[in-house]
């Protein structure tokens, strides 16, 4: 057996995005890498570890996918530069997996032909053969094998399907480098040899280096040998002399690799059993999905269908939730003196996090949907008809990834904007991002509406909060068009979309992925939300007003959080709030979902009953000085709008900086989300209020 | 349990949660901490 410590093979798993690279990483290193069945999921190298047939360790990177080694994209450089070996630290691989979507392998064999080039052994993982089977392709595996020069190994990752006979390829004591490649013109040929030995005296890989560099565009040729005008000069001889003997130097490698493809192609892929206009299932059902009309229609349903199950399906859960945090306060009340560390424990930390916590099952619920809807592919049409809008603003077609990941967290929906190359796009993306409606909000949402309309069924409700999360799709698609016509102006580039095959969901993933964001949950809640809410909870308290035998109204008033609720209570007045709401959305900038639990502990104090009262009806009992109730329905509304519009996430603050590199683009977004924040809520109050709503 | 323990506990409680979230802001500076959404940072 050999020595695990040692590392017998460097592996790099490469490939156009969406062709299941990420599924086989998980799969050989035993890690959980997210995985969807859209483009752009991974944005960065992922590094792993696994054992080979014969128990050698083995290392795997993960690049994220991309369409060819011209990059266009940042994260298209990360899968080149690994390759090319020029990323300090990380050695470059001593072979490539190049995993291939077997429905497309006309589109995807492009890339293997400049694997081939690399001088880099390389194994074909043919994913998907099941999506080909279906679709009426047959492979000719052997002729494959025989035109690439390599290995390939057939697969069906998501199930796990050839799993084994890649480890044992991996497993070969040596792999050969490939001798079969696209046949470039002989002067090419001649002026990347000639150019490779100019390179000698560099590090990596030499020839496709020379190739590279022959084929790229001025702008980036200058940014790539940026500081060598020696070779800048050479360079530019080398594509004069090509441009002399009548070649492009830029589109001649690029049309003999597809020369090479479509001839590989017509050898070994068969078709049969389209129908007779030649549409697959996916294709019948995409002219209903992707229907100017019919697929907003499907859209709409889907998002519908998926609140009402969330209110419905969680209820039920939340109760026993309620129920269990409700006995909780009652039994630690009854066991402690009474005092602050008791009113600390009950009402801080109880009250404070088990608010929140109340929420998990609706979350849980939320991303089931989202896990479904992206494993089946859906996502993709929904890119397709949102591109639609998208365009019409401005936005990059590569947006909709970010955007459609901000509906979880904006954090990684911001990272996601790696894949946009344009830095004006990108930074439009960053900008709106957090205009989507994301998990936190979840909690303010639905106890706004349990509010709003406390005896309407689960369908109206739901529509109260797909019309929450519209308005954050809509208000994020008019900033990005004001952006981009005044900060940010940039052209917009046509989105070249994918639309994947439809797969079924994998219900192991799915659940896999629902139980780590429990878990994540649960951890922020016992750790950030907690520490937040014994913070809050001094706030309330402290300092104590000098009167003896103070009321609890009383000390809420002259407790700090109280003086800042009084403070800010004029900026929030015409909005419809008063101060101790104030309070909540002061305690929320650091979290959305701190709303909740802070008006849990406001009126826990307030109230100061054994029984533990739930909030919703302690909220709903709240009342004005002059006896009208505080949360009216026009009121509800106009706290949802705010969180729709509102930043209110310090987490995205620094996660805006980071990417940015700079304070003021983070600053910028505080500033202009609050204040549209401010608008959309006065709008609706006062606008409610002229329109004769209460 | 008498007021001054009582006064103590809380005392440390809050002071405990602020030296928390100070450390858990300083790690996410330094690339080390977690967004709380499950995704590290990944430019380190």
């Amino acid at each position: 057996m050999a020595d695990p410590a040692q590392i017998f093979r460097r592996i790099a798993i490469a490939g156009n995005p969406n062709t299941g690279k990420s599924t086989i990483f998980n799969l050989l290193t035993g890690m959980r890498q997210k995985v969807g069945n859209y483009p752009g999921v991974t944005v960065e190298k992922k590094t792993g570890r696994f054992f080979g047939s014969h128990g050698e360790a083995m290392e795997l990177l993960d690049l994220p996918g991309s369409y060819s080694l011209q990059v266009r994209s940042p994260d298209e450089a990360v899968s080149r530069d690994v390759l090319l070996g020029r990323v300090p630290g990380t050695p470059r691989p001593d072979a490539i997996i190049a995993v291939l979507d077997a429905s497309n392998l006309d589109r995807h064999l492009y890339l293997v032909a400049q694997f081939l080039e690399l001088d880099i052994p390389v194994i074909v993982a043919l994913n998907m053969v099941d999506v080909a089977e279906k679709r009426g392709l047959t492979i000719d595996l052997l002729a494959l094998k025989n035109s690439l020069g390599v290995p390939v190994i057939p697969m069906v990752a998501s199930r796990g399907q050839g799993l084994i006979e890649l480890k044992q390829a991996l497993s070969r004591a040596t792999l050969h480098v490939s001798e079969c490649k696209a046949q470039l013109p002989i002067v090419l040929e001649r002026e990347v040899a000639a150019l490779s030995r100019t390179l000698k005296c560099h590090a990596g890989s030499v020839r496709p280096e020379a190739m590279l560099l022959l084929s790229l565009e001025d702008e980036r040729l200058a940014a790539e040998v940026n500081g060598n005008p020696t070779l800048l000069a050479e360079v530019h001889a080398a594509r004069e002399r090509l441009r002399l003997s009548g070649l492009d130097p830029i589109a001649a490698p690029v049309d003999a690799r597809y020369a090479w493809v479509s001839e590989v192609c017509a050898s070994v892929v068969h078709r049969r059993g389209e129908d007779a206009h030649g549409l697959t299932f996916s294709d019948h059902v995409d002219q209903i999905l992707t229907h100017k009309l019919w697929g907003w229609v499907a859209f709409v349903a889907m998002m519908a269908l998926m609140f009402v199950c969330i209110f419905i399906v969680a209820q039920a859960p939340m109760d026993w939730i309620r129920d269990g945090m409700g006995a909780l306060a009652k039994w630690a009340g009854a066991h402690m003196p009474e005092g602050d560390l008791r009113s600390l424990v009950v009402d801080g930390v109880i009250g404070g996090v088990g608010n929140v916590v109340v929420f998990l099952p609706q979350i849980l619920i939320l991303f089931f949907f989202l896990g479904l809807l992206e494993d089946s592919g859906y996502m993709a049409r929904a890119a397709f008809i949102m591109d639609r809008m998208m365009s019409r603003v401005g936005l990059h077609g590569k947006s909709f990834v970010p955007l459609l990941s901000s509906f979880a967290c904006a954090i990684p929906g911001i990272m996601a904007t790696r894949t946009i190359e344009n830095r004006n796009d990108r930074f439009v993306t960053i900008l709106v991002a957090p205009l989507m409606s994301c998990s936190a909000r979840l909690p303010v949402y639905a106890i706004m509406i349990a509010l709003l309309m406390p005896a309407s069924g689960v369908w109206s409700q739901a529509g109260v909060m797909l019309c929450m999360y519209l308005l954050g799709i809509l208000a994020a698609f008019v900033m990005a068009g004001l952006l981009k016509k005044t900060l940010l102006r940039s052209e917009t580039p046509m989105l070249l979309l994918e639309l994947p095959p439809y797969r079924a969901p994998v219900v192991r993933g799915i659940v896999q992925r629902m139980w780590e964001r429990a878990v994540v949950f649960i951890r922020r809640a016992g750790t950030v939300i907690l520490a937040l809410s014994i913070i809050l909870w001094a706030l309330l308290h402290y300092p104590k007003p000098a009167t003896p035998e103070p009321t609890q109204s009383e000390i809420l008033s002259h407790s700090i959080g109280g003086r800042m609720g009084h403070a800010i209570e004029p900026v929030i007045a015409p909005l419809g709030y008063d101060w101790k709401i104030g309070i909540g959305l002061v305690a929320s900038f650091a979290a959305r979902e701190v709303f909740v639990s802070t008006m849990g502990q406001i009126y826990n104090i307030e109230d100061a009953k054994e029984d533990n009262e739930d909030l919703r009806t302690q909220m709903r009992d709240e009342r004005r000085a002059d006896g009208t109730p505080v949360f009216t329905p026009l009121v509800c509304l106009s706290i949802m709008v705010f969180y729709v519009l509102a930043m209110q996430c310090i987490s995205t603050v620094a996660i805006v900086r980071r990417e940015t590199n700079s304070w003021r683009w983070p600053l910028f977004q505080i500033a202009y989300m609050t204040v549209l924040a401010w608008v959309g809520a006065f709008v609706v109050y006062q606008g409610g209020k002229l329109l004769g709503f209460q | 349990m008498s007021e001054t323990v009582q006064q103590i506990l809380v005392a440390a409680a809050v002071v405990g949660a602020v030296v928390y979230l100070a450390l858990r802001a300083r790690s996410k500076k330094s690339g080390k901490g977690n967004c709380g959404c499950g995704s590290k940072d990944p430019l380190k």
